[in-house]
């Protein structure tokens, strides 16, 4: 009897859901006929770039005239969505080059200037960093014992010392290997970069990344109109959507130019080195062959392209 | 007609003649180390932190005596522990010049080759690019700051200043406390 009871229970309900569903999509295709034009339904959408964003093919498979639509399509998107217009471009890797970093610990005083800069540049949101400085104890690199929510009067603080930590650039990559959907992948010039497009927000990346240098979207960035960097990229700093992971990625908008990162370009005391490996004239090569550098967590045999060195 | 001219090229000529000697005064940078990747330093001459002692001291008017600076001279020197004097690294007949410990007279904007002189280690770091702050890109031209850019060479430590925020704790977390081990196996200095 109660069984009974229970199914004709069930079966209202879900005859309440086909109606509300039918009722829905009675309405939503009405709108959509009716918002062929500029405005209408979805948020000021057209038709047409609901279509093509559902339709928006994998970074890589994309032909050149689809990659171009999209970019001008993300800049509709986010004039419509945080009232910035923004230059969308595409920056390819450059023939020749592998990126590599150096950072010089005894020069690192713990300013955090790089993470206010990187935060500008790359239009994070606000409770998003892609780099953390570590405070340590001297003669200590237990990272568990760091300290990245340091507030001190003045730094640096007798007795401690700094440590920097971003993505790596892995050159064996575990987020990459995690990944369902090839939506994050290591380019040519060494930069792991994610298409945030094709990103399902598994989270797997995040697991797998030995450095938590890779961070979730739980809501849209609260991005205000004047605070957007309107120079971005389709790999780098544009505005991501909810619900995506993302990460440093050596602020390709600004590197694959020939500009410096922009935690390099403001780090005060210049303990940030950036340069080409492939180059034996770089500065880089030259940090490398000439000081007693390490990397994080290097037995787990990621290969990061980032080195640590100190002057003594 | 022509002596005229020849004269007037003259004029204009000889000043540039004097600026290109006063230049070249001294040793290169790559003469130092030949095999340094090339650069230029980014000139401090004409910015406000850069002053001409011109200004004030006259040719040849210094006085040489080590003694306790009275006017003019705000700052104490807080380099080379008390063993310095402004005639250490400044030159004493021209003072808009520098002398190195081997007795060269160097424009300021070459001031690395004064810093060499003691910091051998880091003037080598420096030409290399494993020291110092680039300015331009990561590739091409390579503008790199001059050492005094960074270190005020009357007190070169950098100063202990105002940190920036620290981080957002992420949405929906909690800053954890670090759990610091009762014993401690830190090496102390």
């Amino acid at each position: 009897m109660a069984n009974k009871q229970q199914t004709e229970k069930m079966s209202e309900a879900i005859d309440h859901y086909r109606r509300t569903f039918l009722k829905r999509l009675g309405i939503t295709s009405a709108a959509a006929v009716s918002a062929t034009s500029a405005h209408g339904a979805w948020g000021g959408k057209t038709l047409g770039d609901t279509f093509a964003d559902f339709f928006q093919q994998h970074y890589q498979r994309m032909t050149p005239e689809e990659l171009r639509q999209t970019l001008r399509r993300i800049e509709r998107k986010v004039q419509r969505q945080y009232g910035a217009s923004i230059n969308c471009t595409e920056t390819p890797p450059l023939d020749g080059v592998v990126f590599g970093y150096a950072l010089n610990i005894s020069k690192c005083k713990g300013y955090r200037d790089c993470v206010e800069a990187c935060a500008t540049e790359n239009n994070l949101a606000a409770d998003i960093r892609y780099i953390h400085v570590l405070e340590l104890d001297k003669g200590s690199r237990n990272l568990e014992l760091a300290d990245r929510y340091y507030d001190h009067e003045t730094v640096p603080v007798q007795g401690k010392y700094y440590l920097p930590v971003q993505c790596m650039q892995c050159d064996n990559p575990p987020c990459v290997k995690a990944c369902p959907v090839g939506a994050t992948w290591k380019e040519p010039d060494g930069i792991v970069v994610v298409d945030y497009d094709w990103c399902i927000g598994c989270r797997y990346c995040m697991s797998a990344c030995p450095y938590s240098a890779r961070f979730f979207n739980w809501t849209r960035p609260d991005l205000p109109a004047d605070r957007i960097n309107p120079n971005t990229n389709f790999l780098g700093n544009r505005p991501r959507p909810v619900g995506v992971v993302e990460k440093c990625h050596f602020c390709t908008q600004r590197t694959r130019k020939g500009q410096q990162p922009a935690c390099q370009e403001a780090c005060p005391t210049g303990a940030r080195i950036f340069g080409n490996l492939l180059d034996p004239n770089s500065e880089i090569r030259y940090v490398l062959e000439n000081k007693a550098v390490f990397r994080l967590k290097e037995d787990l045999g990621t290969e990061p392209k980032f080195w640590y060195f100190s002057d003594r | 007609m022509l002596l005229r001219w020849l004269s007037i090229i003259v004029v204009i000529a000889t000043p540039g003649i004097i600026a290109a000697e006063e230049a070249d005064a001294g040793p290169t940078g790559y003469q130092v180390y030949p095999e340094a990747p090339r650069f230029t330093v980014q000139s401090r001459k004409n910015t406000s932190k850069f002053q001409d002692c011109s200004r004030c001291h006259e040719e040849g008017d210094t006085d040489p005596e080590i003694r306790r600076l009275r006017t003019r001279h705000t700052r104490e020197i807080d380099h080379g522990g008390n063993r310095f004097w402004c005639l250490t690294c400044h030159d004493g007949e021209k003072m808009d010049f520098l002398r190195t410990s081997r007795n060269e007279k160097v424009e300021f904007d070459r001031s690395y080759l004064i810093c060499g002189s003691c910091h051998a280690d880091r003037q080598r770091d420096w030409f290399f690019g494993g020291h110092g702050k680039r300015v331009s890109g990561w590739q091409d031209e390579r503008i790199i700051l001059a050492c005094t850019e960074c270190h005020d060479p009357h007190a070169p430590a950098t100063k202990p200043r105002k940190p920036q925020p620290a981080p957002p704790v992420r949405v929906g977390l909690e800053r954890q406390e670090i759990h610091r081990p009762a014993t401690s196996h830190v090496w102390k200095p």
